[in-house]
């Protein structure tokens, strides 16, 4: 039984809890940006631009659970759809289209990859 | 075309969660129609068709007028070059723009492919002859394209959608901004191959549906009521996320526009994909956006269907990275602007006929800077086929239109602004508006003109800051305008002056002239110049705002306002503007990003709205100088002048004088001209070419001219040569007087063997005529009656009636033809009376009275009265009556009466004769006594003048011995 909502799927139908994929994978520790940048404006104000992004952590996962993640992302991005949670201070989710970044450097030490980071841009929240 | 934004609008581009996701797409290659060339023509020069075989895909009616053909040494290849088809294809030849760039071979492989690009149509002369004929586009005379003009269709620009679900529409194909000169679009007729289902295809909105993701063309031919057509042809890009744009690709520096450049451009850096080796030379590229606002996507913009097209351009080069693994190309594409600029126009010029007919492509009826646009456009190239072109609708009438050499875009230009202030400028769609700047309407004529939106401070991005350039020198300090007022229905112009601010120039600035316009009248010419003087000196020239809103409305074109709100307080310089419209003229698109996302964001360079400062009717410019006139030529050589002057020749009895400057010199020069003239001298005759005849008692003497230096005399007829002046003509015995025989004048046998008293004269009337005495009868000749006089020959012939009977010697003979109209009237001294004849024998005749006293010398006739010498008296007397007709002589009594007018000198000689001359024209007498001719002659009409004696001849003479003439030569 999963505990937390994390999904990820390369269709919208096949979006999967993390828990219960098929090499299960701990939820992740997950925060959302809601604009790419903010503007300053001509009265004081401040304006955000850009889709939301957000990141997906995990402090250790094994070489199997990262492997796991690889068949998302073959790349180093691709179009995934995911659900995480939107606010942090909630435990609201909503489900996005987003591209998915493989990190560029990944420290493998002893068979695990540790502080393992997807990042996720252009996330689109998806309707069906 | 554009628009206020809406409130709704306004308010998701002042929200959060604005962004742009920018995607880009080439137009294919989609061949029609492949082949090869058949055969290697003669020359590569000037080539406009070619034939070919071997057809490998298509047909040839597949074939579109003005499509693309590549001509390459493999299949599809453009290696060797591009051309364009130029009209409908045969089975056998392919028709192509005249080209002389291609090095033609056989088996060259052609292939058409469906694409539209923006062509030149050129000008073609040929002379056959000595007759030129012009052709556009090679081939096409001119038989009505300028009065049935062919439509324009405007049908919006190429589309981008995205297929989400099973099938899309396109609903915003729109044709009725279309249009014809001097006729009226009638009927539309839309084509979509391709398309899954369409509705409405003859209107002017259809509806297109898709069904499936690719490239499509769409058609639309244009009717007009003058049964004129035409194609036009665009492009619907449908993407879905099976067959997506390009979606990797950075956009490098933004696209941007420049009003005064006349359109946009972007680079853009493509990394290595397998189709890029696949995008053609020149192809069509559509950036476009996915736009988001509170994080969903939605299109929100001022031209529905269209909202998400960024730019529409073409590839006009490109540079490529050397790297096989992961190499990328930046290219630059270029607006329809670019294009115009890189065509060169022929030399264009047109006339107004007014409401004739155009005979040529030189002429246009109700002429106006639309329809000369129109010209160039449609005939000069095919832009109407794959763009919209929305002309200035103005109206002004202008005379002619010549644009000189230069690209075309030049052209335009200059066809546009220097009439109508009109300006030619492309939208981010590739649609070339051509208007006259709002700055340059009049103020109620701007109202039309949307307001985009109004600007807050909250709209724009305080880092990069709103800087306002304020000019507060001006840079004009007159503006000196002038142009025609053209009547197209009296093909005649006023010419228009304008100045502003006035006759006096402003503190600073220079003169700025503005010639050349086409006006409407002095009022629009007075308003124009000071708005074009308030433009020009434009206190904010420049207000960049750097927008933080996803706003695309703004565009260079079609005419469109922002307004802005400065308080005092928001700027150090205290400056106030309220609602104050500003102009787009620059406009930038750049992505503003972090984090892999972000939005297109648009800096715009404004220009302060303006209106008119001053103007009023300015002066015409002061006539120029006239030339100095052309140096004389010289003048030709005159002819030489013959000598004119009058002659007298005066003779006594053995001398014959000459002068030639008798009437002139108070001491005329003599000379003798006797020359070999022999016997006694009795009288001298003058012909009509100054011939001079003198008769002596050795014969009748000939001189072909008096005036010559040393005239050379000639013996005519001597005694007893009558019988041969008679077998010459057999006249001179047939002269009859009372049944009896008379003698020819000149006869001298029986008549004391001389010729005393024969005397004949010429040219009596413009008539040869001859008067002779003859003993004691005297003979005159008139005309019809037959008389000749040979110049060389003497008299030749005579007829004519008898003077008499009379008595006594008739001593000498008058001839004038004052008295007797239509008849010579002659006058003749004979011993002891004188005699007036009017060409009929005087008969019965018996003079009384002092005139029978005396011998009478020299007769003659002036001012119509009779002049007579009275030998006794020693006067020279004048009739006091005129001779009144045929049978009357000196007075109506029968009684000469006279008086005298030369009376007795004290010196007592007699006067021997007088003559009278016509001296330029005048009437002279002169006169002269016996002792030595020319004591008194007169030549100055007085009478009394007297002059020297001919100094060659003194006391020679004897009475009735003399005579004299004047001559003129």
């Amino acid at each position: 039984m999963a505990r937390y909502d994390f999904e990820i799927g390369s269709t919208y139908v096949g979006l999967a809890n993390v828990e219960e994929l098929t090499v299960p994978l701990p939820p992740p520790a997950s925060t959302y940006k809601r604009y790419a940048l903010q503007v300053d404006l001509g009265d004081d104000t401040v304006r955000g631009f850009g889709l939301p992004s957000g990141t997906w952590r995990w402090q250790v996962l094994t070489l199997a659970q990262r492997d796991q993640l690889k068949t998302f992302c073959s790349g180093a991005s691709e179009t995934v759809f995911i659900q995480t949670k939107k606010r942090d201070a909630s435990e609201v989710y909503d489900e996005f289209t987003v591209v998915m970044i493989w990190p560029e450097e990944e420290d493998v030490w002893s068979g695990r990859a540790r502080d393992f980071v997807i990042q996720f841009r252009s996330m689109v929240e998806y309707v069906p | 075309m554009t628009r206020a934004l809406t409130g709704g609008e306004l308010i998701k581009m002042r929200t959060d969660g604005q962004a742009t996701r920018l995607g880009m797409t080439f137009h294919p290659t989609v061949i029609v129609f492949a082949c090869r060339v058949n055969g290697d023509p003669a020359s590569d020069d000037q080539i406009a068709e070619i034939a070919y075989d071997t057809v490998t895909e298509g047909a040839f009616g597949d074939v579109l007028v003005d499509q693309t053909i590549l001509i390459g040494t493999s299949a599809g290849a453009y290696d060797v070059g591009f051309c364009r088809v130029r009209k409908a294809a045969t089975d056998t030849v392919l028709y192509l723009n005249e080209m002389s760039e291609i090095v033609w071979s056989d088996d060259l492989y052609v292939t058409v492919i469906d694409v539209f690009d923006i062509w030149p149509r050129h000008v073609r002369v040929t002379e056959s002859g000595g007759t030129f004929t012009t052709h556009m586009d090679y081939d096409v005379v001119y038989s009505d394209q300028h009065l049935n003009c062919r439509p324009v269709p405007v049908l919006g620009s190429h589309v981008i959608t995205e297929l989400v679900g099973a099938t899309v529409d396109v609903t915003c194909f729109d044709g009725s901004d279309s249009y014809v000169p001097g006729s009226t679009i009638s009927a539309y007729s839309w084509a979509a191959p391709g398309a899954s289902a369409t509705s409405d295809m003859n209107t002017a909105t259809p509806t297109i549906t898709y069904d499936a993701a690719g490239w499509y063309r769409v058609a639309c031919t244009v009717t007009a009521t003058n049964g004129k057509s035409f194609i036009g042809y665009r492009r619907v890009y449908v993407y879905d996320d099976a067959h997506p744009p390009l979606w990797a690709f950075q956009l490098s520096g933004g696209a941007q526009v420049d009003w005064k450049r006349g359109g946009w451009s972007f680079r853009c850096t493509v990394h290595d994909e397998a189709t890029l080796s696949e995008i053609r030379d020149r192809t069509l590229v559509m950036l476009f956006a996915e736009d988001f606002f509170e994080g969903t996507k939605q299109a929100v913009g001022v031209e529905a269907g269209r909202e998400n097209i960024v730019v529409v351009g073409w590839i006009v080069g490109e540079s490529i990275s050397w790297n096989p693994i992961n190499g990328t190309v930046d290219f630059e594409v270029q607006g329809p602007h670019w294009w115009f600029s890189k065509i060169e126009g022929f030399p264009s010029g047109m006339d107004d006929v007014g409401s004739a007919t155009p005979a040529s492509w030189l002429e246009m009826g109700n002429m106006t800077v639309d329809d000369t646009l129109w010209h160039l456009l449609h005939w000069r190239t095919t832009a109407p086929r794959t763009m919209d072109i929305l002309l200035t609708g103005d109206s002004t009438s202008i005379g002619m239109y010549q644009a000189s050499s230069a690209n075309l875009w030049q052209q335009i230009t200059a066809g546009s602004e220097e009439t109508i202030l009109a300006h030619p400028c492309c939208d981010h769609l590739a649609r070339l508006f051509i208007q006259v700047d709002s700055q340059f309407l009049p103020v109620g004529d701007r109202a039309a003109i949307p307001v985009v939106m109004d600007i807050a401070k909250g709209d724009w991005r305080a880092r990069d800051q709103v800087r306002i350039e304020r000019r507060v020198v001006p840079v004009t300090g007159q503006l000196d305008l002038s142009g025609v007022v053209w009547t197209s229905a009296t093909l005649s112009g006023i010419a228009m002056f304008g100045l502003a601010p006035g006759h006096v120039m402003k503190w600073h600035g220079g003169i700025e002239p503005k010639p050349r316009l086409a006006l409407t009248d002095q009022a629009q010419t007075n308003l124009l110049s000071g708005l074009i003087l308030g433009n020009l000196n434009n206190e904010y020239p420049a207000i960049n705002v750097p927008f933080a809103m996803s706003n695309r409305a703004w565009d260079v074109c079609p005419r469109q306002y922002g307004r802005i709100t400065v308080e005092a307080g928001d700027t150090p310089r205290g400056i106030a503007l309220t609602d104050f419209k500003i102009i787009p003229r620059r406009v930038s698109l750049r992505m503003h990003e972090a984090d892999g996302g972000g939005a297109l964001l648009p800096d715009v360079e404004f220009e302060g709205y303006t209106t008119e400062v001053g103007g009023i009717t300015g002066d015409p410019p002061p006539e120029p100088p006239a030339p100095p006139p052309p140096p004389s030529p010289p003048p030709p050589p005159l002819p030489p002048t013959p000598p004119v002057g009058y002659g007298m020749i005066v003779l006594s009895q053995s001398e014959l004088g000459r002068s030639m400057d008798f009437f002139e010199a108070e001491d005329p020069h003599w000379v003798d001209i006797l020359g070999d003239i022999t016997g006694t001298l009795y009288n001298i005759a003058l012909g009509s070419s100054n011939q001079l005849w003198a008769t002596s008692s050795d014969g009748l003497w000939y001189c072909a001219d008096a005036a010559e230096e040393t005239p050379a005399w000639s013996c005519i007829m001597t005694d007893g040569d009558a019988e041969t002046a008679s077998s010459l003509t057999g006249h001179f015995q047939s002269v009859d007087v009372d049944g009896a025989t008379v003698y020819a004048p000149w006869h001298i046998d029986g008549y004391a063997g001389n010729i005393l008293g024969g005397y004949f004269t010429g040219n009596a009337g413009g008539v040869n005529f001859v008067a002779f005495v003859a003993n004691n009868v005297a003979v005159h000749g008139t005309a019809g009656v037959g008389y000749v006089m040979d110049a060389s020959e003497g008299v030749i012939a005579c007829s004519g009636t008898i003077v008499g009977p009379t008595t006594g010697w008739i001593h000498s003979i008058g001839v004038g033809n004052t008295n007797f109209p239509g008849e010579y009237s002659m006058v003749c001294a004979r011993d002891g009376f004188c005699e007036g004849w009017s060409g009929d024998i005087y008969e019965g005749y018996a003079p009384v009275g002092a005139y029978d006293a005396g011998n009478y010398f020299g007769v003659d006739v002036l001012d119509g009265s009779p002049l007579y010498v009275d030998d006794a008296s020693q006067e020279l007397r004048r009739a006091t009556v005129v001779l009144a007709d045929g049978n009357a002589v000196f007075g109506a009594g029968g009684v000469v009466s006279g008086r005298a007018i030369y009376g007795p000198q004290a010196d007592a000689d007699s006067i021997v004769w007088i003559t009278c001359a016509a001296v330029a024209g005048v009437e002279t007498l002169i006169v002269w006594s016996e002792d030595g001719f020319a004591n008194f002659s007169d030549k100055t009409g007085d009478f009394y003048a007297e002059v020297d004696h001919w100094a060659g001849v003194s006391d020679a003479g004897g009475g009735g011995n003399a005579a004299v003439i004047s001559f003129e030569y």
